[in-house]
């Protein structure tokens, strides 16, 4: 065998082909003859959609923007596991090598009423958007920079709210939780905003909204399975939505404003 | 976007939190009252005079056994209620499953059966309810009695000298209902199995109480689910030691 295709792989993938929103959809199978173990997986999806072009086909449709794991557009669940097999990895960061020569792949999108499928891999999240448009914001005075040092934040606070920064709003969350809860992002949002004094104004309205905003859109409840932080490609803690119970029952039971 | 604005508080029995809140509280509840009724009826180990004493005085206490029937039932009752509607909105959160099965990482089959664990231990309360307390379920042992002779109380089965004796001077002989009760291997078996389905119920859900109601960061998640799996240990084996007790004949008439 020649060095090149003793590299590639053979593999067989079942994606999940829907026309639109209304469409009913189904699981087709695909072949692919030489994939190189460096290819990213959506440059996977790439190949094949090239070759679906040229034979005329309808190339499988997938949200994707950076491809360097910060931007949360990549979302798909890979053989039954929000962006794939590897821990903190995102889709798009997700490469080849992950699998083996000869594998059947199957690719589907996020499956939750609050993100409605628009085409094959393509999800809408703008429910995501009309949680964070609910409270997930701080009002500030605009006009003369602040002083660096105005407003000082503790370290363990900082570092605690970065933790919860680091939520991309990919909604891997969702898609991995049976119940398909978005309590995870919610909290999240929440709790980064709360460990910071800039959080604090709007601090008992903010969960309030959020929450009735996620209920609002349809999206379950947490039972405490965990698998939400498990598949989170940021590794949010599930401290996230401890944080959210204890912020929502400040503001509701406590009744603090 | 909201339709709340800012600050308005809006229903908290309407809202997914506000419900897992009732689930926890109702289950802090249950758990108290679980542990409180194993606690009493590990009394049967101590002979038929003190568990009879005990059946006894809680019978005679009655503003303290409604008090506990009606907090507890109620408890149940929006347990179970707020059970049926987050499951109803969680249902509907997914209405297309997924097409090839999910694999999960981190959840127990303990959590992931819950609803099935929590249909079969409402099951058995009904069972347990028109066994021991109600009676309807072998009647010939709910109407055993004993009576004050001098100042022992004996079993006594003749129903015309029960009928000829004063009310303080009679109680319910508890102890035999119970080990009769178990010496059916079928009742014995169904208490068993009914238990070891309320151990897995509480080890997901006890620790799943502490993370709603806001305990459960960082390090004091391993604490919840120990108090948790301790918690169920604890309630499995007390529980499932009566039937057992008796049927091995530790614990006789």
């Amino acid at each position: 065998m020649s060095g090149s295709s003793a590299a590639t792989m053979k593999l067989t993938l079942r994606i999940w082909r829907q026309k639109d929103g209304k469409a009913a959809g189904k699981l087709e199978t695909y072949k692919l003859d030489a994939v190189s173990p460096d290819m990213s997986f959506l440059e996977m999806l790439d190949v094949l959609n090239e070759q679906l072009t040229k034979s005329g086909g309808d190339p499988v449709s997938f949200d994707h923007d950076c491809r360097e794991g910060i931007c949360g557009a990549c979302s798909m669940v890979i053989n039954g596991r929000p962006h794939g097999p590897r821990k903190a990895t995102t889709t798009c960061q997700l490469h080849m090598r992950s699998f083996k020569d000869g594998d059947t792949i199957t690719i589907e999108p996020w499956r939750a009423a609050p993100f409605p499928v628009i085409k094959d891999l393509s999800v809408s999240r703008s429910s995501f958007d009309r949680i964070i448009a609910a409270g997930g914001f701080v009002s500030i005075n605009t006009g003369s920079t602040v002083d660096g040092n105005a407003t000082p934040i503790g370290k363990t606070d900082a570092d605690e709210a970065m933790d919860y920064a680091q939520c991309i709003g990919c909604g891997a969350c969702v898609a991995a939780c049976p119940n398909a809860a978005a309590m995870l992002f919610t909290g999240a949002k929440v709790a980064h905003l709360v460990k910071l004094p800039q959080g604090q104004v709007e601090r008992s309205g903010r969960v309030r909204n959020m929450v009735a905003q996620m209920d609002l859109e349809g999206f379950g409840s947490c039972t405490n399975h965990g698998e939400c932080s498990e598949a989170c490609p940021k590794e949010i803690p599930f401290d996230a939505i401890v944080m959210l119970n204890r912020e929502y029952m400040r503001a509701t039971v406590a009744g603090k404003e | 976007m909201s339709e709340s604005s800012p600050g308005r508080p809006h229903s908290l029995l309407g809202s997914s939190i506000g419900l897992k809140f009732v689930m926890g509280a109702t289950g802090v509840v249950l758990v108290g009252f679980i542990l409180a009724h194993m606690a009493g009826n590990l009394q049967i180990y101590l002979g038929s005079d003190v568990f009879n004493h005990y059946a006894q005085t809680l019978k005679g206490t009655p503003p303290l056994l409604w008090t506990v029937r009606i907090v507890v039932l109620s408890a149940v009752l929006l347990h179970i209620a707020s059970a049926w509607r987050l499951t109803q909105k969680n249902w509907a959160a997914r209405p297309q499953p997924y097409a090839s099965p999910r694999r999960y990482d981190r959840t127990s089959y303990a959590a992931l059966f819950m609803r099935g664990s929590g249909l079969v231990i409402l099951a058995f309360i009904i069972f347990h309810l028109l066994h021991f307390t109600i009676g309807t379920i072998q009647h010939e042992h709910f109407v055993l009695h004993e009576v004050l002779r001098g100042d022992v109380w004996v079993r006594e089965e003749n129903v015309k000298i029960l009928a000829s004796v004063p009310e303080h001077m009679q109680r319910h002989d508890a102890y035999s209902m119970f080990v009769r009760g178990f010496q059916n291997p079928i009742i014995a078996g169904s208490y068993i199995l009914a238990n070891l389905l309320l151990g897995r119920h509480l080890s997901h859900g006890v620790a799943s109480g502490f993370a709603t109601l806001g305990y459960s960061k960082g390090g004091q998640r391993q604490v919840a689910e120990r108090i948790g799996t301790t918690i169920a240990t604890l309630v499995t084996l007390g529980n499932i030691s009566f039937p057992i007790a008796v049927l091995a004949g530790v614990v006789h008439l």
